[in-house]
């Protein structure tokens, strides 16, 4: 139905607006752009800013109250606004194809895989027999291993990156015109995200269907696209050529995204981060001049006043700022650098663990959780923990929080062992480790203010009451730049990055020693993860707090932490200072994790592809735990022998049999100059 | 200078947004509207039946008995010779002080008990889960009446703690739910690695989050709590004849309702608008809930 002429997709000039208590809310503010036939197309921009609404449109998706207000969409050539009945249901059946970001949810719980993909071509008009041969063969083109077990089974039974290949394949049975992917790999390990990533764009090619990639993700967006538009504010603020764009940025909004983004090895003692001041207006707020005008610094009169055209910096890229040539140079905020003090490791380490395992019980299943870990941890210092989902990351997080008991092992405060729950723990201990969780939403008790939430911890872990936690309160709130107005308000009214703010004042209302950050940051926008980035070092600095950080995003670790470990199925696999762990030469597992990360960069690193999910943590392989998966496994002995953690260079741990030298060898690092000081 | 330092004023706004919307959500719905306002009039005549009533309920008895609905009588007299119309408005004070009371009994203590159960898990909540659903395997009524005659005494207070009783378990297991759910959010987790004591995370923490569900739950159980003291009143216990309560005219009328139809009738009807106006306003409060 679609002519071989033309874009697969063009929008044109599109307007679109939410009705919220009876008034229409511009959301989309005059957004065009197209895709051609076989191309990949990135939207990025930070939440709210109008992709997924873009996405709903285009596929006519649209929630109750949202309509289209202006603007034109064809897909194909084929008018998609115009569409009604019969014509629109045949647009869905056969021309495009979505793809969510939560696969989970996206598949039927009660219905079994085979079944549910093998009806994406019953729509189609397959026969029964047809149908199921056609979606044995569709799941083995999105390379599921033993399709047909997996056809048997429910889509709980399979992982998160099984479950979204098992999406694609049914987005893909129609072959459609355009396939649009909203933010598909948001919620998936690196080393997963970067198995998807492989497999739309390999059948991408070979399908040559039109991508419409929607991320924040602006790495992921690197890898993926070919164009890319970002959205600020419902209006495509600058459009061009992936590299170009990213490597000449014309619009401020776009300067400002790429410098949040802690990359090229910036580490928190020389470089802060930059962040982008205020707020993205609210839903459907008048805007007469520029949208990004609030926010810029490159801003004057005439910005505010008027709506900027359309610039053509180069060829095919375009910007709507009244000053593009200038972009680049978006004035920083003068942030003074921070003093950060060596950690000084000859003294007594502040937390030590030592041999902790624990294993849960699971309907009469052991699963070891933790085997082992020992790691200490000095003052002022921050450990990052790095591993895939299932690696124990957040069970040793909360074994030294005291929230589960290690089932053998301990964990020493200033060399005290600590009793294991933190029931039994004293005040004075229970106020020397706390927590900023990962998601400030349910962190923080909606029934209270911010003011309740602070000083009632103070009263707990400080002791304070009356107008010495009056004050300290004021204090704790200057600190982490909460206004006067902020400690009224209930946690519903601030924005995700105040909230994880409250958080962060909350652990530190009784002078910690160390704060365990459970993933602070993956809840929020770029500029303001490094705000609370930034945040977290200023307070580090003031205090000599010590941090355990756990993320995923292995940019934010290395610029944050001190020492990295790395976890796999329980076990610590490499322990060090996080450039050695880094640049290596690393441990097999930390280089294919490194390798899986898509960056703004690029980069000519090859891809070190980890073959199949992380094995079950009831049944852990033989020998090495990684070997099942590992790119350089040696042999027999990898499977028999589970290599010991030894220290392989000064300060720097690693479980593999492989030789430090020979790793150096096999990942091309023996040129490299040792660093000297 | 650091990007959030601004408060959002917008976030505010919304809030109390928010608030007006959940307002505007029950005003909008004209059943829910329609319920108010039964329920408002039920109230006002519970509250000052010497306002309402042409004739005092009780003692104006001196009526031709037995007369169909007139002009002066709308609703016609009783045998005893007194205006029903009357004592159909007199009649919504005991069942509404009844349901009432009896209602925020239950829901004391079901939320305590949901509270306890849902906070404590382990033996505690098994031991109380298991009774809870054996008493919920019986039809409520049924259990109501057994116990009142087990009692022998079926006077207004007893009713009242009985139906406050049997309503216990039956709010206990919505409230556990909640807590349940509100026990795995990491704010509670905070308060524990704060070394708060069980009762202020239950109280103070947990609490307030499920108050909304206890609202509901409260207005809910309102429609089945005058529901249910109508039955009992029908079937003698409760209020007594000579109070004009509108289950105790159905039960000392309803023999005769052949050919004294309006002795019965009106009562009925009554108790079927207050019943049918709780459960809308009920409705509408339970969405602009949950949504």
């Amino acid at each position: 139905m679609s002519s071989e002429l033309g874009p697969a997709l063009e929008v044109v000039d599109l307007e679109l607006a939410y009705r919220v208590r009876g008034v229409d809310r511009p959301v989309l503010r005059g957004v065009s752009f197209s895709i051609e036939r076989g191309r990949s197309y990135g939207l990025v921009g930070e939440s709210g800013c109008g992709k997924s609404t873009a996405a709903l449109g285009i596929v006519r998706y649209l929630p109750r109250n949202g309509r289209v207000t202006g603007g034109r969409i064809s897909v194909g050539g084929v008018d998609v606004l115009a569409l009604g009945g019969g014509a629109l249901r045949d647009y869905h059946a056969r021309t495009v194809s979505m793809v969510y970001q939560n696969p989970g949810a996206a598949l039927n719980p009660s219905m079994r895989v085979g079944d549910q993909v093998a009806e994406a071509f019953t729509v189609l008009g397959a026969s029964g027999g047809d149908a199921a041969d056609r979606a044995l063969e569709a799941l083995r083109k999105v390379q599921i291993a033993d399709p047909g077990s997996v056809m048997g089974r429910y889509p709980h039974q399979l992982s998160g990156g099984m479950q979204q290949r098992v999406v694609i394949a049914m987005a893909l049975a129609k072959n459609p015109d355009l396939l649009i992917l909203d933010e598909p790999t948001t919620g998936l390990d690196a080393t997963v995200e970067a198995e998807v990533l492989d497999l739309v764009a390999q059948l991408q090619r070979e399908l040559d269907t039109a991508v419409l990639f929607i991320s924040h993700n602006l790495g992921v967006i690197s890898k993926m696209c070919a164009r890319v538009g970002v959205l600020y504010a419902g209006r495509l603020v600058e459009e061009g050529p992936v590299q170009t764009l990213l490597q000449d940025p014309r619009h401020p909004y776009t300067v400002g995204l790429l410098r949040c983004i802690p990359r090229g090895g910036v580490r928190k003692d020389h470089g802060r981060l930059d962040t982008i001041p205020g707020f993205l207006p609210p839903l459907g707020m008048e805007l007469l001049g520029c949208v990004f005008a609030d926010r810029c610094t490159l801003a004057d009169e005439r910005c505010h006043r008027e709506e900027p055209p359309l610039a053509a910096p180069a060829a095919g890229h375009t910007s709507r700022c009244w000053y593009h040539e200038r972009a680049a140079t978006l004035p920083r905020e003068e942030l003074a650098d921070i003093e950060l003090p060596a950690v000084d490791r000859a003294v007594a380490p502040l937390l030590e663990l030592t041999e902790l395992s624990k294993v849960f019980k699971q309907r009469g299943h052991e699963v070891q959780a933790l085997t082992d870990v020992t790691a200490a941890i000095w003052p002022g210092e921050t450990l990052g923990l790095v591993g895939e989902s299932g690696s124990g990351k957040t069970t040793l997080a909360r074994t030294l929080l005291g929230i589960v008991a290690p089932t053998t092992g301990t964990v020493s405060l200033d060399g005290t062992p600590l009793p294991p729950r933190y029931q039994k723990r004293s005040q004075a201990e229970l106020r020397a480790l706390q927590i900023v969780f990962q998601n400030p939403d349910s962190a923080l008790n909606r029934r209270h203010s911010v003011r309740r939430i602070l000083l009632r911890s103070l009263r707990k872990l400080a002791g304070l009451t009356g107008s010495a936690a009056e004050q300290r309160m004021q204090d704790l709130a200057s600190r982490v730049r909460l206004t006067e107005r902020t400690l009224t308000q209930k946690p519903v009214q601030l924005s995700g990055g105040l909230k994880q703010r409250v958080a962060i004042a909350r652990a530190f209302a009784g002078d910690p020693k160390l704060v365990v950050c459970d993933e602070p940051t993956s809840a929020l926008d770029v500029s303001v993860q490094a705000a609370i980035l930034n945040l977290l070092v200023e307070l580090q600095s003031e205090k000599r707090v010590a941090y355990v950080f756990i993320s995923h995003d292995l940019g934010v670790v290395r610029y944050i932490s001190d020492r990295i470990a790395v976890l796999y199925l329980g076990r610590l696999q490499e322990l060090g200072p996080a450039d050695v762990v880094f640049d290596g030469p690393h441990h097999p597992y930390t280089e294919a994790l490194l390798s899986a990360v898509p960056t703004v960069d690029g980069g000519g690193r090859d891809r070190i592809r980890l073959e199949g999910d992380v094995p079950s943590a009831a049944s852990p392989p033989s020998g090495c735990v990684f070997h099942t998966r590992c790119p350089r496994k040696l042999g027999a002995i990898c499977e028999d022998q589970e290599p010991p953690l030894i220290e392989v260079e000064n300060g720097h741990l690693m479980r593999c049999h492989i030789p430090i030298d020979e790793l150096r060898v096999l990942q091309g690092k023996e040129h490299e100059e040792p660093v000297t000081a | 200078m650091s990007t959030l330092a601004a408060p959002p004023v917008e976030a505010r706004r919304e809030a109390r947004a928010a608030r007006s919307e959940r307002i505007r959500l029950l005003v909008r719905s004209p059943l829910v509207v329609f319920g108010a306002i039964v329920v408002a009039f039920w109230i006002f005549c519970a509250l000052f039946p010497g306002v309402v009533c042409p004739y005092n309920p009780i003692f104006d008895n001196n009526f031709v008995p037995s007369q169909p609905p007139s002009w002066a009588h709308p609703f016609g007299t009783d045998t005893n010779g007194r205006d029903v119309f009357s004592r159909v408005l007199a009649g919504s004070r005991a069942i509404l002080q009844i349901s009432v009371a009896a209602t925020l009994i239950g829901t004391v203590l079901g939320t305590s008990l949901g509270l306890l159960t849902g906070y404590l898990r382990g033996v505690v909540d098994d031991v109380a889960s298991r009774m809870i659903d054996a008493i919920l395997s019986l039809p409520l009524i049924i259990t109501a009446i057994f116990i009142v005659t087990a009692v022998g005494n079926s006077g207004r207070g007893v009713v009242t703690l009985i139906i406050g009783l049997i309503f216990t378990p039956v709010i206990a297991r919505t409230v556990r739910a909640g807590v349940l759910a509100e026990s795995e959010l990491d704010y509670v987790q905070a308060a524990r690695l704060r070394g708060e004591r069980s009762h202020y995370l239950m109280f103070s923490e947990i609490l307030p989050n499920v108050m909304s569900l206890v609202v509901v739950e409260f207005t809910v159980r309102l429609g089945y709590a005058i529901f249910a003291i109508a039955t009992l009143g029908f079937l003698g216990f409760g209020v007594a004849p000579p109070s004009p309560d509108w289950a105790a005219q159905i039960y000392q009328y309803y023999t005769l309702i052949d050919p004294y139809w309006w002795m019965t009738l009106f009562p009925a009807l009554a108790i079927a608008s207050l019943v049918v106006a709780v459960n809308l306003v009920a409705d509408g409060i339970r969405e602009a809930y949950e949504r």
